[in-house]
Protein backbone atom coordinates (compact mmCIF):
# COMPACT_ATOMS: atom_id res chain seq x y z
CA UNK A 1 0.00 0.00 0.00
CA UNK A 2 2.86 2.36 1.00
CA UNK A 3 4.70 1.42 -2.36
CA UNK A 4 1.95 2.56 -4.24
CA UNK A 5 1.42 5.92 -2.78
CA UNK A 6 4.83 6.51 -2.98
CA UNK A 7 4.78 5.07 -6.85
CA UNK A 8 1.52 7.68 -7.52
CA UNK A 9 3.93 10.47 -5.92
CA UNK A 10 7.21 10.14 -7.68
CA UNK A 11 4.77 9.72 -11.31
CA UNK A 12 3.27 12.93 -10.20
CA UNK A 13 6.43 14.99 -9.04
CA UNK A 14 7.92 13.34 -13.00
CA UNK A 15 4.30 14.69 -14.27
CA UNK A 16 4.71 18.39 -12.64
CA UNK A 17 8.34 18.41 -13.83
CA UNK A 18 7.60 17.49 -17.61
CA UNK A 19 7.18 20.21 -20.13
CA UNK A 20 4.41 19.99 -22.38
CA UNK A 21 4.30 18.92 -25.63
CA UNK A 22 4.38 21.62 -28.32
CA UNK A 23 1.47 21.05 -30.72
CA UNK A 24 2.41 20.31 -34.34
CA UNK A 25 1.23 24.06 -35.40
CA UNK A 26 4.35 25.20 -33.36
CA UNK A 27 6.66 22.75 -34.62
CA UNK A 28 5.87 23.55 -37.90
CA UNK A 29 6.32 27.01 -37.87
CA UNK A 30 8.97 26.87 -35.42
CA UNK A 31 10.99 24.60 -38.01
CA UNK A 32 9.87 27.22 -40.77
CA UNK A 33 10.90 30.05 -39.18
CA UNK A 34 14.60 28.66 -38.98
CA UNK A 35 15.15 28.31 -42.44
CA UNK A 36 17.07 30.70 -45.53
CA UNK A 37 13.12 31.06 -46.45
CA UNK A 38 11.62 32.13 -42.68
CA UNK A 39 14.31 34.96 -42.66
CA UNK A 40 13.60 36.22 -45.91
CA UNK A 41 9.83 36.68 -45.18
CA UNK A 42 10.13 38.33 -42.23
CA UNK A 43 11.73 41.15 -44.78
CA UNK A 44 9.43 40.99 -46.69
CA UNK A 45 6.68 40.31 -44.60
CA UNK A 46 7.79 42.69 -41.58
CA UNK A 47 4.30 42.98 -39.76
CA UNK A 48 2.69 39.33 -40.10
CA UNK A 49 5.96 37.89 -39.19
CA UNK A 50 6.19 40.24 -36.41
CA UNK A 51 3.15 38.75 -35.23
CA UNK A 52 3.45 35.77 -35.56
CA UNK A 53 6.88 35.68 -33.70
CA UNK A 54 4.87 37.52 -30.80
CA UNK A 55 2.50 34.84 -30.60
CA UNK A 56 4.78 32.25 -31.07
CA UNK A 57 7.02 33.77 -27.87
CA UNK A 58 3.67 34.02 -25.48
CA UNK A 59 2.93 30.39 -26.89
CA UNK A 60 6.14 29.29 -25.16
CA UNK A 61 5.56 31.22 -22.09
CA UNK A 62 2.52 29.32 -21.83
CA UNK A 63 4.72 26.44 -22.27
CA UNK A 64 6.40 27.39 -19.51
CA UNK A 65 3.21 28.13 -17.41
CA UNK A 66 1.74 24.97 -18.52
CA UNK A 67 -1.36 26.80 -19.62
CA UNK A 68 -2.06 24.56 -22.33
CA UNK A 69 -5.16 26.11 -23.71
CA UNK A 70 -2.74 29.33 -24.02
CA UNK A 71 -0.14 27.49 -25.49
CA UNK A 72 -2.91 26.30 -27.71
CA UNK A 73 -4.10 29.66 -28.80
CA UNK A 74 -0.99 31.81 -29.31
CA UNK A 75 0.69 28.75 -31.09
CA UNK A 76 -2.19 28.42 -33.68
CA UNK A 77 -2.56 32.70 -34.11
CA UNK A 78 1.66 32.09 -34.86
CA UNK A 79 0.82 29.74 -37.13
CA UNK A 80 -1.85 31.57 -39.29
CA UNK A 81 0.13 34.68 -39.17
CA UNK A 82 3.04 32.80 -40.83
CA UNK A 83 1.26 30.62 -43.00
CA UNK A 84 -0.39 33.87 -44.37
CA UNK A 85 3.06 35.53 -45.05
CA UNK A 86 4.35 32.59 -46.68
CA UNK A 87 0.99 31.93 -49.08
CA UNK A 88 1.74 35.46 -50.16
CA UNK A 89 4.98 34.37 -50.90
CA UNK A 90 3.75 31.52 -52.97
CA UNK A 91 1.72 33.50 -54.52
CA UNK A 92 4.28 36.33 -55.69
CA UNK A 93 6.65 33.22 -56.68
CA UNK A 94 3.41 31.93 -59.09
CA UNK A 95 2.91 35.54 -60.30
CA UNK A 96 6.40 35.81 -61.14
CA UNK A 97 6.50 32.55 -63.03
CA UNK A 98 3.14 33.52 -65.03
CA UNK A 99 5.20 36.71 -66.45
CA UNK A 100 8.30 34.51 -67.49
CA UNK A 101 5.40 32.22 -69.02
CA UNK A 102 3.49 35.06 -70.94
CA UNK A 103 7.13 36.06 -72.56
CA UNK A 104 7.73 32.08 -73.26
CA UNK A 105 4.78 31.69 -74.85
CA UNK A 106 4.33 34.76 -76.88
CA UNK A 107 7.81 33.35 -78.16
CA UNK A 108 6.45 30.02 -79.00
CA UNK A 109 3.49 31.82 -80.66
CA UNK A 110 5.74 33.73 -83.24
CA UNK A 111 7.37 30.53 -84.14
CA UNK A 112 3.58 29.23 -84.46
CA UNK A 113 3.03 32.06 -86.84
CA UNK A 114 6.00 31.31 -88.54
CA UNK A 115 5.04 27.97 -89.00
CA UNK A 116 1.41 28.66 -90.33
CA UNK A 117 3.21 31.00 -93.09
CA UNK A 118 4.95 28.04 -94.08
CA UNK A 119 2.31 25.63 -94.31
CA UNK A 120 0.68 28.36 -96.33
CA UNK A 121 3.05 29.15 -98.61
CA UNK A 122 3.58 25.22 -99.32
CA UNK A 123 -0.06 24.83 -99.47
CA UNK A 124 -0.30 27.55 -102.40
CA UNK A 125 2.51 26.21 -104.27
CA UNK A 126 1.40 22.77 -104.30
CA UNK A 127 -1.54 23.19 -105.33
CA UNK A 128 -0.64 25.41 -108.42
CA UNK A 129 1.93 22.61 -108.82
CA UNK A 130 -0.24 19.69 -109.15
CA UNK A 131 -2.76 21.72 -111.44
CA UNK A 132 0.86 21.84 -114.03
CA UNK A 133 1.06 18.14 -113.42
CA UNK A 134 -2.79 17.25 -114.47
CA UNK A 135 -1.46 18.75 -117.80
CA UNK A 136 1.28 15.70 -118.19
CA UNK A 137 -0.13 13.27 -120.73
CA UNK A 138 -2.77 15.78 -121.88
CA UNK A 139 -0.64 18.38 -123.90
CA UNK A 140 0.74 17.12 -126.56
CA UNK A 141 4.69 17.28 -127.06
CA UNK A 142 5.98 19.96 -129.27
CA UNK A 143 8.87 22.83 -128.77
CA UNK A 144 6.26 25.64 -128.66
CA UNK A 145 4.63 23.40 -125.82
CA UNK A 146 7.49 22.55 -124.07
CA UNK A 147 8.59 26.70 -123.88
CA UNK A 148 4.93 26.95 -122.39
CA UNK A 149 5.35 24.48 -119.55
CA UNK A 150 9.01 26.14 -118.91
CA UNK A 151 7.66 29.64 -119.08
CA UNK A 152 4.78 28.32 -116.44
CA UNK A 153 7.62 26.95 -114.20
CA UNK A 154 9.08 30.12 -113.87
CA UNK A 155 6.35 32.17 -113.25
CA UNK A 156 5.16 29.66 -110.40
CA UNK A 157 8.26 29.96 -108.61
CA UNK A 158 8.17 33.34 -109.15
CA UNK A 159 4.86 33.54 -107.60
CA UNK A 160 6.57 31.48 -104.81
CA UNK A 161 8.93 33.95 -104.26
CA UNK A 162 6.35 36.89 -103.89
CA UNK A 163 4.75 34.89 -101.67
CA UNK A 164 7.62 34.37 -99.30
CA UNK A 165 7.87 38.10 -98.49
CA UNK A 166 4.37 37.76 -98.11
CA UNK A 167 2.92 39.42 -101.37
CA UNK A 168 -0.48 37.66 -100.90
CA UNK A 169 -1.00 40.27 -97.68
CA UNK A 170 1.34 43.26 -98.70
CA UNK A 171 0.72 43.27 -102.55
CA UNK A 172 -2.77 41.50 -102.01
CA UNK A 173 -4.34 42.53 -105.60
CA UNK A 174 -1.15 42.44 -107.71
CA UNK A 175 -0.25 39.28 -106.22
CA UNK A 176 -4.10 37.67 -107.02
CA UNK A 177 -3.91 39.06 -110.89
CA UNK A 178 -0.47 37.15 -111.06
CA UNK A 179 -1.96 34.62 -109.75
CA UNK A 180 -4.88 34.54 -112.17
CA UNK A 181 -2.71 35.01 -114.95
CA UNK A 182 -1.23 31.24 -114.08
CA UNK A 183 -4.31 29.96 -113.93
CA UNK A 184 -5.03 31.13 -117.35
CA UNK A 185 -1.91 29.49 -118.22
CA UNK A 186 -2.70 26.49 -117.51
CA UNK A 187 -5.96 26.06 -119.12
CA UNK A 188 -4.90 27.27 -122.10
CA UNK A 189 -2.24 24.67 -122.13
CA UNK A 190 -4.43 21.82 -121.18
CA UNK A 191 -6.63 23.00 -124.27
CA UNK A 192 -2.89 23.01 -126.50
CA UNK A 193 -3.38 26.53 -127.17
CA UNK A 194 0.72 26.69 -126.34
CA UNK A 195 1.38 30.26 -127.61
CA UNK A 196 -1.24 31.48 -125.33
CA UNK A 197 -0.23 29.77 -122.32
CA UNK A 198 3.07 30.88 -123.33
CA UNK A 199 1.71 35.02 -122.98
CA UNK A 200 -0.54 33.92 -119.86
CA UNK A 201 2.84 32.61 -117.69
CA UNK A 202 5.08 35.40 -118.90
CA UNK A 203 2.40 37.65 -117.26
CA UNK A 204 2.04 35.90 -114.41
CA UNK A 205 5.72 36.00 -114.04
CA UNK A 206 6.10 40.24 -114.18
CA UNK A 207 3.17 39.90 -112.31
CA UNK A 208 4.49 38.18 -109.19
CA UNK A 209 7.68 39.74 -109.59
CA UNK A 210 6.06 43.27 -109.37
CA UNK A 211 3.99 41.96 -106.02
CA UNK A 212 7.37 40.61 -104.81
CA UNK A 213 8.81 44.43 -105.14
CA UNK A 214 5.88 45.68 -103.69
CA UNK A 215 5.77 44.48 -100.76
CA UNK A 216 9.49 44.05 -100.17
CA UNK A 217 9.49 47.19 -98.45
CA UNK A 218 6.89 46.32 -96.12
CA UNK A 219 8.14 43.00 -95.16
CA UNK A 220 11.44 43.96 -94.53
CA UNK A 221 9.94 46.60 -92.32
CA UNK A 222 7.90 43.85 -90.38
CA UNK A 223 11.45 41.33 -90.57
CA UNK A 224 13.42 44.67 -88.92
CA UNK A 225 10.87 44.64 -86.23
CA UNK A 226 10.39 41.13 -85.46
CA UNK A 227 14.11 41.00 -85.22
CA UNK A 228 14.24 44.10 -82.87
CA UNK A 229 11.96 42.42 -80.60
CA UNK A 230 14.09 39.20 -80.81
CA UNK A 231 17.32 41.03 -79.44
CA UNK A 232 15.29 42.65 -77.07
CA UNK A 233 14.49 39.11 -75.73
CA UNK A 234 17.79 38.14 -75.85
CA UNK A 235 18.54 40.89 -74.02
CA UNK A 236 16.19 40.58 -71.18
CA UNK A 237 17.21 36.69 -71.08
CA UNK A 238 21.00 37.60 -70.60
CA UNK A 239 20.23 40.34 -68.00
CA UNK A 240 18.57 37.44 -65.92
CA UNK A 241 22.29 36.40 -64.99
CA UNK A 242 22.23 39.70 -62.68
CA UNK A 243 20.96 37.30 -59.42
CA UNK A 244 17.97 39.32 -57.30
CA UNK A 245 17.81 42.40 -59.99
CA UNK A 246 13.96 42.75 -60.80
CA UNK A 247 13.78 42.66 -65.07
CA UNK A 248 11.47 44.18 -67.51
CA UNK A 249 10.74 44.86 -71.07
CA UNK A 250 9.84 48.47 -71.82
CA UNK A 251 7.77 49.94 -74.32
CA UNK A 252 10.24 51.03 -77.66
CA UNK A 253 12.52 48.00 -77.16
CA UNK A 254 14.25 48.64 -73.89
CA UNK A 255 14.92 46.68 -70.87
CA UNK A 256 15.22 47.92 -67.23
CA UNK A 257 17.47 46.22 -64.60
CA UNK A 258 16.44 47.21 -60.81
CA UNK A 259 19.08 46.73 -58.15
CA UNK A 260 17.92 46.99 -54.44
CA UNK A 261 20.39 47.76 -51.79
CA UNK A 262 23.72 48.35 -53.67
CA UNK A 263 24.73 50.78 -50.84
CA UNK A 264 25.32 51.24 -47.31
CA UNK A 265 23.69 53.71 -45.50
CA UNK A 266 25.02 57.11 -47.08
CA UNK A 267 27.36 55.77 -48.82
CA UNK A 268 28.09 56.05 -52.82
CA UNK A 269 30.43 53.65 -53.00
CA UNK A 270 28.68 49.62 -54.16
CA UNK A 271 28.70 47.45 -51.42
CA UNK A 272 31.27 44.47 -52.29
CA UNK A 273 28.16 42.07 -51.81
CA UNK A 274 26.63 43.92 -55.55
CA UNK A 275 29.59 44.78 -57.40
CA UNK A 276 29.28 41.23 -58.95
CA UNK A 277 26.24 41.98 -59.72
CA UNK A 278 26.94 45.19 -61.58
CA UNK A 279 30.14 43.22 -63.17
CA UNK A 280 27.33 41.30 -64.47
CA UNK A 281 25.48 44.18 -66.64
CA UNK A 282 29.12 45.46 -67.70
CA UNK A 283 29.57 42.31 -69.16
CA UNK A 284 25.73 42.27 -71.18
CA UNK A 285 26.26 45.82 -71.87
CA UNK A 286 29.33 45.23 -73.64
CA UNK A 287 27.50 42.87 -75.05
CA UNK A 288 24.27 44.76 -76.33
CA UNK A 289 26.39 47.53 -77.90
CA UNK A 290 23.40 48.87 -79.89
CA UNK A 291 22.08 49.97 -76.72
CA UNK A 292 22.40 52.96 -74.78
CA UNK A 293 22.61 53.19 -71.17
CA UNK A 294 20.29 55.49 -68.51
CA UNK A 295 21.08 54.63 -64.80
CA UNK A 296 18.91 56.02 -62.36
CA UNK A 297 19.59 56.44 -58.28
CA UNK A 298 16.68 56.24 -56.09
CA UNK A 299 16.01 56.69 -52.65
CA UNK A 300 13.38 56.46 -49.64
CA UNK A 301 11.63 59.11 -48.80
CA UNK A 302 13.94 59.42 -45.39
CA UNK A 303 15.24 61.90 -44.43
CA UNK A 304 16.28 65.69 -46.07
CA UNK A 305 14.72 65.55 -49.95
CA UNK A 306 17.36 67.70 -51.66
CA UNK A 307 20.21 65.16 -49.87
CA UNK A 308 18.04 62.47 -51.28
CA UNK A 309 18.66 63.88 -54.26
CA UNK A 310 22.20 64.79 -54.35
CA UNK A 311 23.01 61.16 -53.07
CA UNK A 312 21.11 59.63 -55.89
CA UNK A 313 22.95 61.25 -58.06
CA UNK A 314 26.32 60.56 -56.87
CA UNK A 315 24.85 56.88 -56.68
CA UNK A 316 23.86 57.07 -60.04
CA UNK A 317 27.51 58.18 -61.19
CA UNK A 318 29.49 55.55 -58.75
CA UNK A 319 27.38 52.75 -60.81
CA UNK A 320 28.49 54.74 -63.87
CA UNK A 321 32.25 54.99 -63.22
CA UNK A 322 32.27 51.37 -62.14
CA UNK A 323 30.54 50.46 -65.25
CA UNK A 324 32.96 52.29 -67.72
CA UNK A 325 35.99 50.73 -65.22
CA UNK A 326 34.48 47.37 -66.12
CA UNK A 327 34.80 48.38 -70.09
CA UNK A 328 31.40 50.11 -70.96
CA UNK A 329 31.90 52.65 -73.60
CA UNK A 330 31.31 56.42 -71.26
CA UNK A 331 29.74 57.71 -74.21
CA UNK A 332 26.98 55.43 -74.48
CA UNK A 333 26.11 55.80 -71.11
CA UNK A 334 23.92 58.57 -68.93
CA UNK A 335 23.77 58.94 -65.01
CA UNK A 336 20.76 60.60 -63.06
CA UNK A 337 19.34 61.09 -59.72
CA UNK A 338 15.58 60.89 -58.77
CA UNK A 339 15.94 61.12 -55.09
CA UNK A 340 12.51 59.72 -53.28
CA UNK A 341 10.29 61.43 -56.08
CA UNK A 342 9.40 57.97 -57.93
CA UNK A 343 8.74 55.13 -55.30
CA UNK A 344 7.55 51.91 -56.34
CA UNK A 345 6.44 51.09 -53.38
CA UNK A 346 5.10 52.27 -50.18
CA UNK A 347 7.74 54.32 -47.99
CA UNK A 348 5.74 53.68 -45.10
CA UNK A 349 7.09 49.91 -44.17
CA UNK A 350 9.99 48.48 -44.18
CA UNK A 351 10.05 46.40 -47.15
CA UNK A 352 8.92 49.57 -49.03
CA UNK A 353 12.00 51.52 -48.34
CA UNK A 354 13.50 48.69 -49.06
CA UNK A 355 12.23 48.76 -52.75
CA UNK A 356 12.72 52.30 -53.22
CA UNK A 357 16.62 52.41 -52.56
CA UNK A 358 17.10 51.05 -56.06
CA UNK A 359 19.19 51.62 -59.11
CA UNK A 360 17.31 51.69 -61.97
CA UNK A 361 20.02 50.80 -65.43
CA UNK A 362 17.44 51.28 -68.20
CA UNK A 363 19.05 49.65 -71.97
CA UNK A 364 17.89 52.20 -74.61
CA UNK A 365 18.15 50.51 -78.09
CA UNK A 366 20.31 53.72 -79.64
CA UNK A 367 19.38 54.60 -83.44
CA UNK A 368 23.24 55.11 -84.16
CA UNK B 1 -1.75 45.59 -37.70
CA UNK B 2 -2.01 45.56 -34.22
CA UNK B 3 -0.36 44.01 -31.87
CA UNK B 4 -1.25 41.31 -29.43
CA UNK B 5 -3.88 41.66 -27.04
CA UNK B 6 -2.48 39.60 -24.13
CA UNK B 7 -0.18 42.88 -24.43
CA UNK B 8 -2.57 45.18 -23.37
CA UNK B 9 -3.92 42.72 -19.87
CA UNK B 10 -1.62 44.33 -18.28
CA UNK B 11 -2.51 48.22 -19.38
CA UNK B 12 -5.70 48.31 -17.39
CA UNK B 13 -5.49 51.41 -15.13
CA UNK B 14 -7.05 54.55 -16.42
CA UNK B 15 -3.20 56.71 -16.31
CA UNK B 16 -1.84 53.80 -18.35
CA UNK B 17 -4.53 54.28 -21.20
CA UNK B 18 -4.54 57.88 -20.54
CA UNK B 19 -0.23 57.86 -21.29
CA UNK B 20 -0.86 55.62 -24.30
CA UNK B 21 -3.71 57.84 -26.14
CA UNK B 22 -1.40 61.03 -25.03
CA UNK B 23 1.50 59.51 -26.66
CA UNK B 24 -0.54 58.82 -29.68
CA UNK B 25 0.13 54.83 -29.23
CA UNK B 26 -3.78 54.52 -28.23
CA UNK B 27 -4.19 51.58 -31.51
CA UNK B 28 -1.54 49.50 -29.31
CA UNK B 29 -4.36 49.32 -26.45
CA UNK B 30 -7.00 47.22 -28.07
CA UNK B 31 -10.04 47.18 -25.28
CA UNK B 32 -9.20 50.67 -23.46
CA UNK B 33 -12.81 51.15 -23.71
CA UNK B 34 -15.68 48.54 -24.61
CA UNK B 35 -16.29 50.46 -28.08
CA UNK B 36 -13.03 49.83 -29.27
CA UNK B 37 -13.89 46.02 -29.48
CA UNK B 38 -17.28 46.74 -31.23
CA UNK B 39 -15.00 48.75 -33.34
CA UNK B 40 -12.69 46.53 -34.45
CA UNK B 41 -15.81 43.96 -34.95
CA UNK B 42 -17.18 45.98 -36.83
CA UNK B 43 -14.57 46.71 -39.30
CA UNK B 44 -13.48 42.60 -39.23
CA UNK B 45 -17.30 42.15 -40.01
CA UNK B 46 -16.59 44.10 -42.88
CA UNK B 47 -13.35 42.33 -43.87
CA UNK B 48 -14.87 38.86 -44.03
CA UNK B 49 -17.94 40.07 -46.07
CA UNK B 50 -15.49 41.43 -48.49
CA UNK B 51 -13.46 37.93 -48.17
CA UNK B 52 -16.60 35.84 -48.98
CA UNK B 53 -17.33 37.80 -52.06
CA UNK B 54 -13.53 37.46 -53.04
CA UNK B 55 -13.71 33.61 -52.55
CA UNK B 56 -17.21 33.26 -54.59
CA UNK B 57 -15.55 32.43 -57.71
CA UNK B 58 -12.67 29.52 -56.54
CA UNK B 59 -13.76 28.55 -52.70
CA UNK B 60 -10.03 28.35 -51.85
CA UNK B 61 -10.61 29.28 -48.18
CA UNK B 62 -14.37 28.19 -47.19
CA UNK B 63 -13.43 26.32 -44.12
CA UNK B 64 -11.08 29.12 -43.16
CA UNK B 65 -14.72 31.35 -43.78
CA UNK B 66 -16.74 29.18 -41.79
CA UNK B 67 -14.13 29.65 -38.79
CA UNK B 68 -13.50 33.65 -39.26
CA UNK B 69 -17.98 32.97 -39.37
CA UNK B 70 -18.12 31.53 -36.08
CA UNK B 71 -15.35 33.61 -34.59
CA UNK B 72 -17.41 36.48 -36.03
CA UNK B 73 -20.65 35.51 -33.80
CA UNK B 74 -18.65 34.47 -30.74
CA UNK B 75 -17.46 37.97 -30.94
CA UNK B 76 -20.96 39.32 -31.03
CA UNK B 77 -22.18 37.58 -28.16
CA UNK B 78 -19.09 38.53 -25.98
CA UNK B 79 -19.72 42.16 -27.41
CA UNK B 80 -23.22 42.09 -26.23
CA UNK B 81 -22.69 40.56 -22.90
CA UNK B 82 -20.28 43.66 -22.41
CA UNK B 83 -18.12 41.69 -20.47
CA UNK B 84 -14.49 39.47 -20.08
CA UNK B 85 -13.41 41.80 -22.32
CA UNK B 86 -9.53 39.58 -22.52
CA UNK B 87 -11.77 36.77 -24.29
CA UNK B 88 -13.57 39.76 -26.53
CA UNK B 89 -9.90 40.20 -26.98
CA UNK B 90 -8.46 36.99 -27.90
CA UNK B 91 -11.65 36.00 -29.75
CA UNK B 92 -10.76 39.52 -32.53
CA UNK B 93 -7.12 38.70 -32.72
CA UNK B 94 -7.72 35.27 -34.17
CA UNK B 95 -10.73 36.67 -36.36
CA UNK B 96 -8.10 39.01 -37.64
CA UNK B 97 -5.53 36.27 -38.01
CA UNK B 98 -7.96 33.58 -39.56
CA UNK B 99 -8.72 36.87 -42.36
CA UNK B 100 -5.75 37.31 -43.22
CA UNK B 101 -5.04 33.70 -43.65
CA UNK B 102 -8.09 33.67 -45.69
CA UNK B 103 -7.07 36.37 -47.39
CA UNK B 104 -3.83 35.03 -48.41
CA UNK B 105 -5.59 31.42 -49.68
CA UNK B 106 -7.57 33.62 -51.52
CA UNK B 107 -4.65 35.52 -52.88
CA UNK B 108 -2.38 32.19 -53.94
CA UNK B 109 -5.64 30.66 -55.31
CA UNK B 110 -5.81 32.97 -57.54
CA UNK B 111 -2.09 33.18 -58.63
CA UNK B 112 -2.34 29.37 -59.45
CA UNK B 113 -5.25 29.46 -61.05
CA UNK B 114 -3.81 32.40 -63.47
CA UNK B 115 -0.06 30.45 -64.00
CA UNK B 116 -2.30 26.98 -64.50
CA UNK B 117 -4.33 28.67 -67.34
CA UNK B 118 -1.41 30.45 -68.92
CA UNK B 119 0.51 26.97 -68.64
CA UNK B 120 -2.67 25.19 -70.22
CA UNK B 121 -2.33 27.90 -72.89
CA UNK B 122 1.36 27.35 -73.19
CA UNK B 123 0.88 23.77 -74.08
CA UNK B 124 -1.78 24.44 -76.35
CA UNK B 125 0.31 26.43 -78.34
CA UNK B 126 3.23 24.52 -78.63
CA UNK B 127 0.61 21.24 -79.55
CA UNK B 128 -0.62 23.53 -82.51
CA UNK B 129 2.84 24.41 -83.14
CA UNK B 130 4.03 20.81 -83.63
CA UNK B 131 0.92 19.97 -85.40
CA UNK B 132 1.55 22.57 -87.68
CA UNK B 133 5.61 22.25 -88.18
CA UNK B 134 4.83 18.79 -89.25
CA UNK B 135 2.17 19.72 -91.76
CA UNK B 136 4.13 22.15 -93.30
CA UNK B 137 7.06 19.62 -93.25
CA UNK B 138 5.02 17.42 -95.22
CA UNK B 139 4.06 19.89 -97.36
CA UNK B 140 7.51 21.03 -98.40
CA UNK B 141 8.37 18.04 -98.93
CA UNK B 142 5.58 16.94 -101.31
CA UNK B 143 6.45 20.46 -103.47
CA UNK B 144 10.04 19.15 -103.28
CA UNK B 145 9.46 15.96 -104.98
CA UNK B 146 6.89 17.36 -107.58
CA UNK B 147 9.70 19.99 -108.08
CA UNK B 148 11.93 17.64 -109.21
CA UNK B 149 9.32 15.57 -111.54
CA UNK B 150 8.85 19.32 -112.97
CA UNK B 151 12.49 19.93 -113.59
CA UNK B 152 13.68 23.03 -113.70
CA UNK B 153 11.59 24.14 -110.90
CA UNK B 154 13.45 25.78 -107.85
Amino acid sequence: MKLSHMAIGVALVLSGCSRMQKTEEMKEYEAAAKTQTGEELKVRYPEPMKLAESSYAKALEAQDDKEEEDMTYYGHLAWMWWQSAKLKEDAKAMDAQRAELEKDTKQVEKELAEAQKREKLAKATLVRMKEIIALEGKVASSQEANQAREAIGEALTALKEAQAVDADVHAAATFKAAEQKLKLATDALSKNKAKDAMGYAIDAKTGAEAAKAEAQPKYASTEADQAKMARQKALFDALAEVSGAQRAMVEGGGVMVTLVEAFGGSSVTITPATEANFNKVASVAKKFTEYGLVIEGHTDSKGNKSKNLTLSDSRAKSVMAHLAAQGVAPDRMTALGKGSQEPIADNKTKDGRFKNRRIEILFVPSNK
Amino acid sequence: MRAISRDTRTRTTLAAVAFAVLLGVGGTARLAAGDDGEARLQKLTVDLKEKEVADEKRHAATTDIGKAEALRDKARTLVSKRRDRDALARTLDELEATLELVGAKITAAEAKAKLDEQKAKMAKVKAELAKVKAEADKLEKQQADIEKKLGGGK
